[in-house]
């Protein structure tokens, strides 16, 4: 009527723009509020803050961090991506030393280490954060959140070392979110827990410098990597990540003598084909070797990829198969209670030397190391 | 305007007209539900994207009709134009199943869901062709009409006419598609039937060579469709990149959704609807389930699953020594899961060398067909462990299994020391924010119908309830002792796991977080909060955070943001087309009047289904009843105001919108009656949303007889008001359905309802005063 068609290609337009708009800005807007209108009061976030240990300073008070690849470049007032430093007055602050947001006992077999200790118990903490964002994260409340948000529990490293101690548990484990962005808090925790005779160990996406890296390497015995994909893509689309960093970390992690064993999370369609997992293989053989465990674990669905099926056990098969053949020593299967290729076997004669079902042990056939059956020397911290 | 048109002539266009607007209303209703259902299934429904996808279809049908309404004087042959708009139905109707099936949003992963923003988009591209068409048709139809009508005839009697045979045919399309079409055709073969009878009405009305040719070749293209049957369905489907990576090997249409069956690496996934329902290797699941709760009961006997009878759980129970009743809805998909799965559904044999099991004590599993709150409400201490095996409460349906009403009823149904098991997607190490709110809420929701809860952390957190002390403290040890007393051999359960997931220390955090929070808000049928609760997850999966800082008012602006920003764009349109017109002000007083009907319709028909599902546990069967008398009532309405010729239009707007308040203000007081005589809930519904529907009905005559007085054609009137009409509609759609009920309940969104009426009441007589 009073219309021209000009105007109402306009307003199409604009309503169709705008549709789109409106989801992700409105998802903007609520989620850029001031993270201190979370749960925990300013007073009592100060002793959670400490300087952090790997940056350096920039030009009006901006501060570059130097703990991993994404290298935030952070005026004051701003946060990192992990969501848990803080450029405070031209001074890059950890906000979680001692923040622990999760803490538990697990078998030491679902970290998963398989030749650390075997029936030991780890005890297992995190605090927020993380500097990827894994779309099938198992534990995305705790990664994807500043640590405001999260109810936490104050245990800095005397307390949390003696809290493990006080229950006879030999191994501490920084896990679940991810533990290099909580390096300060871990470092302190793996210093005191060598001093009294504890292993400190860290269950790791492996996205890190050099140097922290190897400051952690003086003080921790093993480290778990988590291996998601051998393609830059996977770890971009996927994780929002890169690949390469996470290969130097597994081959620092070797060179600096640590107990070292490697995941692979198979997820159906997305990281599981044959090439990938030869290549996968291969690269860990010719990078550090073929006596550090390879563990593929079953995928459930989780957090967004929940309409993807658990991993079929044939291609967890498969991916044992290609692994094995290539000349991967140990090669295991996770979350997958009951197949065989949980259990160890030796390299030497092929029998099997350490039983596993799930978390429980079975037969043990490893003595100060060795095979029962050949005396082949078997990698790993046993005792 | 028909002056060119003799007095036979028009008699004969005009009885034409009838049976293709029928024809129009019933297959518009078909492809929405069609449509609406493959949108979701790529959207992986909850209930913001069903209301999205619902807003979606009314703003674009609301556009359409407003384009039209503003063009209506270009159409020199409104009955031949409509023709061709019905001929072309069925190809664009065809062509958007293929835009929802096929085209993956920038970005997401398989296996991931779409943000909202990309939800809306896609749906907007999908249905746009589609809803244009099904507006623009709207108008063409009341100018075919008032062409064939003699001079003497009122716009608002020609647009009843449009607007009562449009219902007519919704009710006849909703009635087809509920008892025939549903029941085993396919979408596709399901657009292409109703695409030949669009293709017949259009070529009756065109009647012209060049139209003949033209439904010839579509004709032969919907009989080809129809004729591919499900290996085209399937064909169909492997297109589309949601099944990449797998093989689709079975398809079934049953009246809850497609059922499809794929294969990868030997593993058969099957999904309904689009989401995975189970797959062949759940045992990790199934045994975690059914061991960690069968094992609290000291001797059980007796069990009832509800929900996925096809899964392998029940199996898996019964190797208690059980006798397990399996309550599942749908027959169609136990069926596909027996020809695939055999009689050991939930257990591929594919696990290598220890899958083999020797039990000497292994159950029965009795399967029933049925809705399964309903059958636990006929149940009287019966069972001694009743597993609610549905998926999280993302929707409003699957809500009701997790109300107190529920577990009061399940509460009933166990027998002395009885326990009720319910799931909820978790985590195994921590939890917070609106995961920590949803299971807090089932917490209390649980524990005010019973005495003990437990809750067992994890990715899908296990919470026990029972009345029995003692029942559920059970430590892990005696758990472990249970086991090996019933010779149980698990891959998944045994002592070592046992002990990882029930030991005192084990998830303590979060556990105490749970129990934390005493003051989380109950979900009861008239007050659903739980799919709210699995919104806000679901945003906060998307970016992390979202939802928490929100809290109430902040979550009810998002919402509100959303659905006025739904609503707008019909109203500016029309604003802008009123606009330069001496009647404006009367006019926006008719749109704002009617666009607070459309949404007082929609809101009613929500809150209806709401408290029937309250009173009667279940609302599958009857929601084609609901649906249809509120469609009868819309058709009866207009007829009736047809008869009316010059009444006083002003009044029945106004007395409409008075109407329609009080009966919201009666709302509570009447879904009180229905919840406490639940024999009386049908009928009552239905006479309430009969009346609803007439008054709707009757009043869009009249909205059309004043809107723009004589500076407008009936064309033009009939879709400006059709638009307002479903702008409502939308706007109601999205904020009624994620956020006003979840917040107010249902009393609350009544309220609501008689406020909004009475403030459009308010806005018209000022209006109306100033104009
Ligand atoms: S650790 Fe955090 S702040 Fe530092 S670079 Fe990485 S993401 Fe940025």
């Amino acid at each position: 009527m009073g219309m021209t068609r000009r105007e109402m290609l306009k307003a199409g337009a604009l309503t169709v723009l705008g549709a789109g708009a409106v989801g992700g800005a409105v998802t903007r807007i609520v989620g850029t509020r001031s993270p201190s209108a979370g749960r925990t009061k300013e007073s009592e976030a100060d002793k959670w803050t400490r300087e952090a240990s790997y940056y350096e300073r920039l030009e009006e008070g901006e501060v570059r961090c130097l703990l991993c690849p994404t290298a935030c470049e952070l005026a004051p007032g701003i946060r990192g991506a992990c969501r848990v430093r803080e450029n405070q007055g031209g001074v890059l602050k950890t906000l979680v030393y001692g923040r622990a947001a999760s803490v538990d006992i697990d078998p030491v077999e679902k970290k998963p280490f398989h030749h650390l200790l075997p029936g030991s118990s780890t005890f297992s903490f995190s605090t927020a954060g993380c500097n990827m964002s894994c779309r099938n994260c198992h534990n995305w409340q705790l990664a994807q959140s500043p640590p405001e948000r999260l109810p936490a529990r104050d245990l800095q490293p005397r307390a949390l070392v003696d809290a493990a101690r006080l229950r006879h548990i030999p191994i501490i484990t920084g896990t679940y979110a991810e533990p290099l962005v909580y390096a300060e808090y871990l470092l302190d925790v793996a210093r005191l827990g060598n001093e009294h005779g504890l292993l400190s160990t860290m269950v790791t996406a492996g996205r890190v410098e050099r140097r922290p890296l190897l400051d952690l390497c003086r003080e921790l015995k093993a480290v778990k990597v988590d291996l998601k994909s051998m393609s830059e893509e996977f770890y971009r689309t996927n994780c929002g990540g890169n690949l390469g960093p996470v290969l130097d970390t597994i081959r620092t992690v070797k060179e600096q003598g640590l107990w070292l064993e490697i995941v692979y999370l198979v997820i159906p369609t997305l990281n599981d084909g044959d090439s990938e997992i030869k290549r996968a293989s291969r690269w860990l053989l010719e990078n550090v070797g073929p006596d550090v465990p390879l563990h593929f674990n079953r995928f459930h669905p989780h957090h967004r990829l929940r309409n993807l099926p658990p991993t079929p056990y044939e291609t967890m098969d498969r991916c044992h198969g290609i692994a094995r053949s290539e000349g991967v020593n140990f090669v295991y299967t996770g979350n997958l209670p009951g197949h065989p290729a949980e259990s160890t076997y030796c390299p030497g004669c092929g029998e099997l030397v350490l039983q596993r079902r799930g978390y429980q042990l079975g037969e043990n056939h490893i003595q100060n190391g060795n095979c029962a059956w050949c005396a082949e020397e078997l990698p790993g911290l046993w005792s | 305007m028909n002056e060119d048109l003799t007095g036979a002539e028009k008699h004969t266009q005009a009885s034409r007209l009838w049976l293709p607007v029928v024809i129009m209303g019933a297959t518009a209703l078909i492809v929405q539900v069609v449509l609406t259902r493959e949108l979701l299934s790529t959207f992986f429904g909850n209930e913001l994207s069903i209301g999205l996808v619902l807003a979606a279809w009314l703003m674009t049908v609301a556009a359409g009709s407003a384009l039209g309404a503003s063009r209506s004087g270009r159409f020199r042959k409104p009955a031949d134009a409509f023709g061709w708009c019905q001929m072309l139905f069925a190809p664009v109707a065809l062509l958007a199943l293929l835009v929802a099936r096929c085209v993956q949003p920038f970005g997401v992963l398989p296996g991931d869901s779409p943000p909202p923003g990309a939800m809306l988009v896609l749906s907007l591209v999908a249905l746009s062709p589609v809803c244009f068409v099904v507006g623009l048709k709207f108008v063409l139809a009341a100018g075919a009409f008032s062409r064939g009508s003699d001079g003497g005839s009122k716009r608002g009697g020609i647009l009843a006419k449009v607007y009562a045979l449009e219902a007519a045919g919704a009710v006849l399309g909703g009635v087809t598609f509920h008892f025939i079409l549903s029941d085993g055709v396919g979408p596709l073969q399901t657009l292409a039937i109703i695409g030949v009878l669009n293709v017949a009405s259009g070529v009756f009305l065109v009647r012209r060579t060049v139209a003949f040719g033209l439904a010839l070749v579509l004709f032969a293209g919907l009989v080809t469709t129809i004729t591919g049957g499900r290996e085209l369905e399937l064909t169909a489907m492997r297109a589309s990149p949601r099944w990449e990576g797998v093989e689709l090997v079975d398809l079934r249409v049953s009246r809850y959704g497609t059922l499809v069956v794929a294969r990868r690496a030997g593993q058969l996934g099957f999904y309904q609807s689009g989401v995975l329902a189970f797959t062949s290797e759940d045992e990790q699941r199934n045994e975690t389930l059914a061991h960690l709760t069968a094992l609290h009961h000291p001797r059980p006997q007796r069990s009832l699953v509800i929900g996925g009878a096809s899964s392998g759980l029940p199996e898996e129970i019964s190797r208690h020594a059980l006798a397990v009743k399996a309550v599942d809805l749908d027959p169609e998909m136990y069926g596909l899961a027996r020809r695939w799965l055999g009689d050991r559904p939930g257990h591929s044999g594919n696990m290598g060398v220890s899958t083999a099991r020797e039990d000497s004590h292994v159950g029965s599993v009795e399967v029933h067909h049925g809705d399964g709150r309903l059958y636990v409400r006929k149940t009287k201490k019966e069972f001694d462990l009743i597993v609610l095996n549905v998926p999280d409460p993302t929707t409003a349906a699957l809500n009701r299994f997790y109300t107190v009403e529920m577990f009061d009823e399940a509460s009933r149904a166990l027998g002395e020391g009885g326990i009720l098991a319910v799931t909820l997607t978790g985590s195994e190490h921590h939890i917070s924010g609106s995961v920590l709110e949803a299971a807090a809420s089932l917490y209390q929701t649980l524990s005010l119908s019973f005495e003990h809860v437990r809750v067992i952390p994890g990715d899908e957190m296990i919470f026990m309830a029972s009345d029995e002390g003692g029942v559920l403290e059970s430590d892990w040890t005696l758990l472990v002792e249970r086991l090996e007393e019933r010779g149980i051999e698990s891959h998944f359960i045994d002592k070592a796991r046992i002990e990882d997931l029930m030991h005192p220390f084990r998830g303590e955090m979060i556990v105490n977080a749970i129990k934390g929070e005493r003051h989380a808000s109950l979900n009861t049928d008239l007050n659903p909060v739980s799919y709210h609760h699995q919104t806000r997850i679901w945003l906060d999966r998307l970016s992390p955070g979202t939802s928490r800082s929100t809290g109430k008012a902040g979550a009810a602006l998002y919402w509100l943001v959303i659905a006025g920003f739904l609503t707008l764009p019909a109203l500016v349109l029309l604003a802008r087309m009123i606009s330069k017109r001496r009647t404006w002000r009367a006019d926006l007083g008719v749109l704002l009047a009617v666009a607070a009907l459309g949404s007082f319709g929609l809101i009613l028909e929500l809150l209806s289904v709401l408290v029937f599902q309250a009173a009667c546990g279940y609302v599958y069967h009857s929601l084609g009843a609901l649906m249809a008398a509120f469609m009868t009532g819309l058709g009866l309405g207009a007829a009736f105001a047809r008869t009316r010729a010059g009444a006083a239009w002003r009044h029945w707007l106004l007395v409409g919108l008075l109407i329609a308040a009080m009966i919201s203000l009666l709302l509570p007081g009447v879904f009180a009656v229905v919840v406490s005589y639940p024999s009386l809930a049908l009928p009552i519904l239905v006479l309430l949303l009969l009346v609803a529907g007439c008054l709707v009905g009757a009043v869009f005559p009249a909205a059309v007889e004043l809107y723009g007085r004589d500076e407008c054609s009936p064309a033009a009137a009939g879709g400006s008001v059709y638009a307002a009409d479903l702008a409502g509609s939308a706007g109601a759609a999205v904020a009624a359905g994620t956020i006003v009920v979840p917040l107010l309940g249902v009393a609350g969104t009544a309220r609501l309802t008689v406020i909004v009426t009475t403030l459009a009441l308010i806005a018209l007589l000022m209006l109306w005063r100033r104009g």
